[in-house]
């Protein structure tokens, strides 16, 4: 090989690594989603991308969208951080042509707003904070809001749990674990249950011991696991016990990871509030939310969901854009996926239908599926 | 006033546990930083070798004690191993210590991805229930937690005991101390420095398996021990291999007896404000001797 030619090699190699994947050719249809290597969100990322690649695969083994191959483009969100979440979303958006996404990060969605509207992006989020939606109007809820993470717990502790009259929170110490907690506050308070301690801890906390010792000062009945996720709930699940405390431990979905599914010290006096997939959906998205987690259903349901609304849009001779997509979302409201029901309210929130699990044998166990009338 | 002393002292208690366990990394990274000259963040990638080879002869169904054994041993085998096939090529060029810290840490970051690519993030549990442990002074200490505090102070005495008393040690400090004489009077340093590797991947892996057993193994759970160890050898300086050690005990106390004494939202600010305070009043480390090492 001439000098001339192993330079020219090169740059291509280094340019196709540079970009990554190739842009998606003009029969093609792209979606977004973002991935993260922080250790909280890099195990419901693989989840999510699990669910969407089975939706996809489906679709395209059966022809395409209307005759159009879809693919998806991983976005890396770095340790969930905004500016690594904006370059990664404006090279999926200018150089694969991403028409929607699906990401996560309270101050990630927050902080991206307003450039999800500028690229006229129909994004999907799984963050729960109630801000997201204020700053984007092609910004669309998949999972439900702080306030119903509380709301549903407090439910469950009334019917199940009546004894319970104080409880604590252990929060992740930013906007989301805060508002979490505030939430819970004011959900649990309506029911006469007063939060009597709250603690704080960083993201990947050197150990939770400290924070649990003040919380079991205050001698609470119940704990909300108000946490990112990762290995975090585990550890604050196990530090409770071994330092002695017998008392409720709940979370949302931050629970619905195997991490928790395997810990033995969860089955016993622990909840949390997750996504249903029920044994009706797609046999492949039963079996891998057994491995992987709920949120393997939340990808499922993203991709199928922006299929259905490429389908729709083709079909009708409108371009499928970001922008036309969310238009119709909004104009359908309800939408029932092989998964779940929701209703897509046209402030981006949504109601869907979410579920009580315990655990059980090293499985997660569902004990109640909470539908959209009961969530009203 | 009892019982202000009632209620900090599981604080305390908890603060040194936290402290002894830092330690241990802490001795590792000083170790490989007095001998070779360099930050090496690549302990985590040895730490997740031990971590990941003890769930894996777990899961094998080999006795606890044996899996101990062969991830003690692959936790020596991979620190060699960072040692021969990446950083002698840095070492040997001579390349400065930011370059090295670059390198080290992006092995360490590889590793954690690669990890994570092939065999998921999940965490793994090697002990699936509650440690035994004993209440002390108002909290409970697990097995995992008492066992780490004495391995601290017993690689300590170790540490000092092999380089003080034995010809491999000797030449270690030799090499830490000046490493052109040393070479002068027939050290090598290569063989030295694949010495101090290994003895920092069995340190390592002391830490590692105790704590796999207490919280379980992912491909993250190195980061917060390497991290808080880099801390406490800035605290405590390394004019001794005993000052990481005191740094380390200095930062776990101040983690826990900021959330004693403020709301726990503080704990972190209160601890690296702590950190900030002891290298403002001795930039050298409150115990001395943070400062770069020669290499020929």
């Amino acid at each position: 090989m001439s000098k001339r030619r192993y330079w020219a090699s090169a740059a291509l190699a280094v340019a196709a690594l540079a970009f990554g994947q190739p842009a998606s050719a003009a029969d093609e249809i792209a979606f977004g989603i973002c991935q993260s290597t922080s250790s909280g969100s890099a195990k419901f990322a693989t989840a999510l991308w699990k669910g969407a690649e089975i939706a996809i695969h489906e679709a395209n083994a059966a022809g395409g969208v209307e005759g159009r191959k879809v693919v998806l483009v991983p976005m890396d969100i770095g340790n969930t951080d905004p500016a690594q979440a904006r370059l990664s979303m404006r090279k999926a958006i200018q150089v694969n042509k991403i028409v929607s996404l699906l990401c996560w990060g309270t101050n990630v969605m927050v902080q991206n707003g307003p450039m999800i509207d500028e690229e006229g992006i129909l994004a999907f989020t799984t963050a729960q904070g109630v801000n997201i939606t204020k700053k984007s109007k092609l910004t669309q809820q998949l999972d439900a809001v702080t306030t119903f993470y509380c709301r549903v717990a407090v439910a469950w502790i009334r019917q199940r749990h009546p004894e319970v009259k104080t409880f604590g929170v252990l929060y992740v110490n930013y906007e989301y674990g805060l508002e979490l907690r505030d939430m819970c506050e004011a959900e649990f308070g309506k029911h006469g249950i007063k939060m009597v301690a709250a603690e704080g801890h960083p993201n990947a906390p050197p150990d939770l011991r400290a924070q649990f010792t003040k919380i079991m000062q205050a001698k609470p009945d119940a704990v909300f696991l108000a946490s990112i996720g990762g290995g975090t709930v585990a550890q604050a699940i196990r530090t409770g016990r071994e330092l002695g405390y017998e008392g409720i431990f709940m979370t949302h979905g931050a629970g619905d990871i195997p991490d928790i599914y395997n810990l033995k010290v969860a089955e016993k006096n622990f909840f949390y509030a997750g996504h249903a997939v029920p044994e009706t959906a797609p046999k492949a998205v039963f079996e891998s939310a057994k491995e992987y987690g709920g949120f393997v259903g939340a990808g499922y349901d993203f991709a199928w969901i922006d299929m259905m609304l490429a389908r729709e849009l083709i079909k009708e001779g409108k371009p499928v854009t970001g922008a036309n997509m969310a238009a119709k979302l909004r104009a359908l409201g309800t939408v029932q996926t092989p998964i779940n029901k929701f209703t897509f309210l046209e402030d981006g929130k949504t109601i869907r239908p979410m579920a009580i699990f315990t655990i059980a044998n090293g499985e997660k166990k569902l004990e109640k599926i909470l539908g959209d009338e009961e969530l009203k | 006033m009892h019982e202000t002393i009632l209620s900090i002292l599981p604080y305390g208690i908890n603060g040194l546990a936290l402290g002894l366990n830092v330690a241990i990394v802490a001795l590792a990274l000083a170790l490989i930083w007095r001998t070779v000259g360099m930050l090496d963040f690549g302990i985590g990638a040895v730490y997740l070798a031990s971590a990941y080879t003890l769930w894996l002869a777990k899961s094998a169904g080999l006795p606890l004690v044996v899996g101990m054994a062969v991830a003690i041993a692959a936790g020596v085998f991979f620190s060699v191993l960072n040692y021969l096939v990446v950083y002698r090529f840095f070492i040997k060029r001579n390349a400065p210590l930011f370059v090295l810290v670059v390198v080290s840490l992006s092995l360490f970051v590889a590793t954690e991805n690669f990890v994570a690519a092939i065999l998921s993030a999940e965490r793994f549990y090697i002990i699936d229930s509650i440690l035994l442990g004993w209440t002390l002074l108002g909290t409970r200490l697990n097995v995992a937690q008492i066992a780490k505090m004495a391995i601290s102070l017993i690689t300590l005495g170790a540490i000092a005991m092999f380089c003080l008393h034995s010809r491999a040690g000797l030449a270690i400090l030799a090499v830490a101390d000046n490493p052109r004489l040393a070479q002068g009077m027939g050290i090598e340093l290569d063989r030295a420095y694949i010495r101090t590797f290994a003895i920092a991947g069995f340190i390592v892996s002391l830490a590692a398996i105790p704590d796999v057993a207490e919280s379980g193994v992912d491909p993250y759970v190195a980061a917060t021990p390497l991290f808080l160890a880099l801390a406490a050898i800035i605290i405590g300086g390394l004019g001794a291999f005993k000052n990481p050690v005191r740094g380390a005990v200095m930062l776990g106390l101040a983690f826990h007896l900021a959330v004693w004494a403020f709301a726990s939202r503080w704990q972190e600010v209160i601890a690296y404000s702590f950190v900030m305070a002891a290298l403002i009043i001795r930039p050298q480390g409150l115990f001395g001797g943070v400062s770069t090492p020669t290499r020929p």
